[in-house]
């Protein structure tokens, strides 16, 4: 970005004036508030088109049941958290093809031995791009992604994996809805590409390390010590007494784990199993059944149930602090809130002019 | 796709310009301990040209309150006091906290993860320097570092280089900085503590005691304020500064008048707090309190020595019925001169002989109180017949005595009765026998002071007369009566503005300390000397004399009076006091501080400071008072000292260098130590004026000494 964060709007507000003065039908949506209803991203799983028991599981430790979580015997190893976050927000639209800005960030907290909490050095990321359906190869578009690009950030094509089809991308380019729904997507792509990049750093630099790391979300690399924190979930894995078992799981116990092969199919190409279980953080009584309620996910070899009920206590110990600030604090960490809000703040910095942003 | 963590080039510009404003004020900023914090505003509370916010870093644990520190706008350094203090968490509520706990077996139980906690402190802008020496700014600082700020920086923000005057110090800063050594390494003590950076808070001479501005005013609790203390401190760094060229190469006279009023609080000031090597034993048997090391360093970082005073001179009246009376006669007159065993009769705790060549009696006939009605009678008795009748023996009979207005009251009376007449020179024969009942009762009521006769006081010094250079000068009233002291003071002080008046208070400045301040000039009263405390807090910094005034609640005293002081300290302040409007200009962490002050530590305000500061000092230069008594005074007293050296010492102040204390002691053998200590008396006395004489030789007070000697010796 060749300016400073106070000076994204300016530059932008210039660079449509420039579109204008050439006689391009570019009209400026940067008061438009941001794609996501929120922009915390990470932790929710996209929807599932899937009826609940469809994906075949491995149950590793027998049916599913309740099981209490002991205190465990060594003290925590969580000491490592890595979230992200991201918005989209709409910038301009040539004609009636939508221009979007992504941000993303993404970091990973480290917990010192009294406690405290800091960012590990270098780990923090911050990625710009403009979203421009780039293949739309006009002059007038080659002028927009030039003008983008010299703002700063780099041009992403959002319909980029139809350009294969060019009868498809074209009707694509013109659908302002399905624009948008990639817009977000890919923002999305952009922030779990972060995400991923930093655990295989992190893997790397902790290779034989008795630490671990918390990941907010779907562990979608299978690292070593790491677990991922879902907070809310689309796609039941079990049915009927399972079930039963699972949404009336007492606070403080867990599930029995099992081992899905195939949940990340759709998104990413490379499967690899996990182990899953999930954990009742606070008492559900009078409440949504699945208050309270993660799912974790775990590296497919981490299956020894002493391992996952001490990873479990450890988990357990990490609901005080609780986040009250954060509406979803019955399923989040303090670590993860604190990362999240540095996130958002940074992100907030880098859009701090923008009209959208601050709506 | 780019990736980056921050815009390098705008850092690298923001990091030349800190680096342009650390290298323009770089004398002002502690950049060996580093940044401290970092500048932040918000919506609700942003910075502004006289206040700003900072959150402090973690590792800044000495930052408290009351500590200096410096950051930057665009062009500016601001200076500024820290003043209060706010940690934030992100609870919502202390509910939120209770929750949490409930999860956890056993209260003490940590959570694995600490809530992170901010603290942020508020800072009063104390000064702003612009790069420019031509630029006044008042812009607020930008989000920035925070650092702690120099002596240099301190220096400025108290003004220092706008003093016209003489630069005194009044309190010494402590900041949480370290002390360097010359290698720029923190110095530590003994037990490894560091040391921390400590400056002194100065005042402007030509603030402090005129012509600019003028008065002190110290309010405090009594006992646990320190109020006294530093008056003592202050003005011994006042005598002590004024005696140093200024840049005119002109030096000042200053001398001091004070009122003492509880115990031997006054009574000692010649005397050293920290005692000779053969002393300390003595010291510690009477349990006085020496200067620490702290101190004697604190002295020397303020330019100081701790030495008590070289000139000081007490006044007492007499204790009640020991007051000489005339013999019989109209025109019968007491020569205190001539009176023997004076000390002992004065209603004063220094009444030891040999520590008592500077102890003078006040004796008044009736003539001086002639000039106070308001005092001498009741107010119901006091009519306009009354005061008629007064004024014709004051100012058309020239009356001075009681035994005179005795005598033609009753000449008066048979008068009347015999010319069967109802007048005296016009007043009524009621008012006449009702002026003569209340005389009659005067010696009574201003027991000590009233003599029935004139009075002569011959060579004694007077409590009115002109002043000496560093001459320290106190009426001891701490035992007299309420009639006694009221008229004592209100006499006294209108007697020094009458010299200040005429120009002739013989120095250049003359302080008067007034103690319970509140008592003698009270807000919404009147009085004659509260008239007269206004007049001087309004005209006395033009006129030479300057009010020190000290107080227990300063809502209580006259507003004139304080709207014209030009410095104020605050010691530890009552909350029942502190919720006055007197304290409203003070924010309410600094009123809370007040609350809680330990003694040693006063708030100071100065004309040229734009917020008040925090600052220490160390013990008076003096021994207190009561100590002084113990050691000098009291029948065990240990360092009561030797008639003959007394005498010896006594001439060396006087400038005599030929006596030995060998031959002095010879001369003095025989005579006890009340004759000795009247000689002293007389010597001082007839010495008083003739230094330039001294110095010339043409007058030997070794040879005149030796006079009163021999015939002493020869009775």
């Amino acid at each position: 970005m060749s300016g400073s964060a106070a000076g994204l709007a300016t530059e932008f507000n210039r660079f449509v004036k420039q579109c204008r003065d050439r006689g391009i039908d570019f009209a400026g949506m940067q008061r438009a508030q941001a794609v996501e209803l929120g922009i915390g991203g990470g932790g929710v799983e996209s929807t599932s088109n899937r009826l609940a028991g469809d994906e075949e599981i491995h149950r590793i430790e027998g049916p599913i049941i309740a099981r209490a979580v002991p205190k465990p015997a060594r003290s925590t190893r969580l000491r490592y958290f890595l979230d992200g976050a991201q918005q989209t927000l709409p910038a301009g639209r040539m004609g009636h093809v939508p221009i979007y800005l992504s941000l993303a960030a993404a970091g990973i907290l480290v917990r010192n031995d009294d406690g405290s909490t800091s960012l590990v050095r270098d780990s923090l990321r911050v990625m710009t791009s403009w979203l421009v359906p780039e293949g739309i190869d006009s002059a007038d578009a080659r002028f927009v992604c030039d003008g983008l690009r010299a703002i700063g950030g780099s041009v992403v094509d959002p319909l980029g994996n139809l350009s294969s089809d060019r009868e498809r991308y074209r009707r694509a380019a013109s659908d302002y809805i399905m624009i948008e729904q990639r817009a977000m997507s890919a923002t999305n792509q952009i922030r779990a590409g972060m995400e991923s990049a930093l655990l295989n750093d992190w893997a790397r630099k902790h290779n034989g390390s008795d630490d671990w790391i918390v990941v907010d979300g779907q562990l979608q690399t299978p690292v070593r010590n790491a677990v991922g924190l879902v907070k809310s979930f689309t796609y039941q894995y079990v049915t009927g007494a399972e079930a039963t078992a699972l949404f009336s799981l007492p606070a403080g116990q867990r599930s029995s784990a099992f081992i899905s092969a195939n949940q990340y199919r759709e998104r990413v190409p490379d499967v690899k199993e996990r182990t899953l279980w999930y954990l009742r953080f606070h008492n559900a009584d009078g409440l949504d059944a699945r208050h309270g309620l993660i799912r974790l996910e775990a590296a497919p070899d981490f299956v020894d149930s002493d391992q996952i009920d001490e990873l479990s206590g450890w988990l357990l110990a990490e609901r005080a602090p609780r986040a009250s600030a954060d509406a979803r604090w019955d399923s989040l960490i303090y670590p993860i809130h604190l990362l999240e809000r540095m996130l958002k703040r940074r992100l907030g910095n880098e859009t701090l002019s923008w009209p959208g942003a601050r709506r | 796709m780019t990736t980056y963590d921050t815009d390098l080039a705008t850092e690298s510009r923001a990091n030349a310009h800190l680096d342009h404003l650390l290298a323009s004020f770089g004398d002002f900023v502690d950049q060996r301990f580093g940044p401290i914090g970092r500048v932040v505003g918000s919506e609700r509370e942003p910075a502004g040209s006289h206040q700003f916010f900072f959150w402090a870093s973690d590792s800044a644990t000495t930052l408290d309150v009351g500590h200096i520190v410096v950051t930057f706008s665009e062009e500016a350094a601001v200076i500024g006091v820290v003043d209060e203090p706010r940690r934030f968490s992100d609870l919502r509520s202390f509910l939120d906290d209770y929750f949490d706990r409930h999860i956890e077996d056993e209260l003490a139980d940590e959570p694995p993860t600490k809530r992170p906690e901010i603290l942020v402190f508020s800072v009063n802008v104390l000064a702003t320097k612009h790069l420019r020496d031509d630029v006044t700014s008042h812009r607020p600082p930008t989000g920035g570092p925070v650092y702690f700020a120099t002596p240099a920086a301190i220096d400025f923000a108290t003004g220092v280089h706008e003093f016209t005057g003489r630069a005194i110090p009044a309190l010494l800063h402590t900041n949480g900085n370290p002390e360097y050594d010359e290698l720029g390494d923190p110095q530590f003590d003994a037990d490894g503590n560091v040391l921390f950076q400590r400056a002194p808070i100065w005042l402007d001479e030509d603030y402090l005691l005129g012509p600019e501005a003028g008065h002190g005013n110290w309010t405090g609790q009594s006992g646990l304020a320190t109020k006294t203390s530093h008056v003592l401190f202050l003005i011994s760094a006042i005598f002590q500064k004024l005696q140093r060229p200024n840049l005119l190469g002109e030096t000042r006279k200053v001398a001091t008048l004070m009122f003492n009023v509880k115990g031997p609080d006054l009574l000692w000031l010649d005397k050293p707090a920290s005692p000779a090597p053969d002393q300390v034993d003595a010291y510690r048997k009477a349990n006085a309190r020496a200067l620490r090391d702290q101190d004697l360093t604190a002295y020397a970082a303020m330019g100081l020595e701790p030495r008590p005073f070289s000139s000081l001179q007490i006044f007492a009246p007499f204790k009640p019925g020991g007051q000489p009376n005339a013999g019989h006669g109209q025109n019968a007159t007491v020569h205190l001169g001539s009176e023997r065993e004076v000390v002992r009769r004065l209603n004063t705790l220094r009444n030891r002989p040999e520590e008592s060549a500077n102890v003078h009696p006040i004796l008044w006939d009736i003539g001086s109180l002639l000039y106070y009605p308001h005092k001498l009678f009741e107010f119901q008795d006091l009519d306009d017949k009354l005061f008629g009748l007064i004024y014709e023996l004051r100012d058309n009979m020239q009356l001075r005595s009681l035994r005179e207005i005795e005598t033609t009251l009753n000449d008066a009376i048979d008068e009347m009765e015999r010319d069967d007449r109802s007048d005296w020179r016009g007043h009524h024969k009621a008012t006449v026998a009702k002026a003569r009942n209340r005389f009659n009762q005067m010696i009574g009521k201003f027991g000590g002071l009233l003599t029935d006769g004139k009075v002569d006081y011959g060579n004694l010094p007077r409590v009115d007369q002109p002043f000496e250079d560093h001459e320290v000068r106190v009426v001891d009233i701490a035992h007299c009566n309420t009639n006694v002291q009221e008229v004592l003071v209100s006499s006294i002080i209108g007697e020094i503005w009458k010299m200040a008046e005429e120009g002739t208070l013989g120095v250049d400045k003359v302080i008067i300390f007034v103690d319970e301040l509140n008592k003698y000039a009270q807000s919404g009263s009147q009085s004659a000397l509260r008239n007269t405390l206004v007049d001087i807090a309004a005209r006395g910094r033009h006129l030479n004399v300057v009010l020190f005034g000290a107080q227990q609640f300063r809502s209580k005293v006259d507003d004139e009076i304080l709207g014209n002081c030009g410095t104020s300290f605050y010691g530890r302040v009552g909350d029942e006091e502190i919720t006055n409007a007197s304290y409203r200009s003070l924010s309410e962490n600094t009123k809370t501080e007040l609350l809680g002050l330990p003694k040693g530590r006063l708030l100071a305000r100065h004309a040229h400071f734009r917020s008040p500061l925090f600052g220490e000092f160390p013990l008076p230069p003096t021994v207190a008072g009561s100590a002084g008594q113990r050691l000098y005074n009291d029948s065990e007293a240990e360092l009561t000292i030797r008639p003959a050296e007394a005498l010896f010492r006594a001439m060396q102040a006087l400038g005599e260098t030929q006596a030995t204390l060998a031959e002095v002691s010879n001369y003095c053998d025989g005579l006890s130590g009340v004759e000795v200590t009247e000689i002293i008396a007389k010597i001082e006395t007839e010495a008083r004026g003739k230094g330039d004489l001294i110095a010339a030789k043409r007058f030997s007070v070794w040879a005149q000494t030796k006079r009163h000697l021999i015939r002493a010796r020869s009775k």
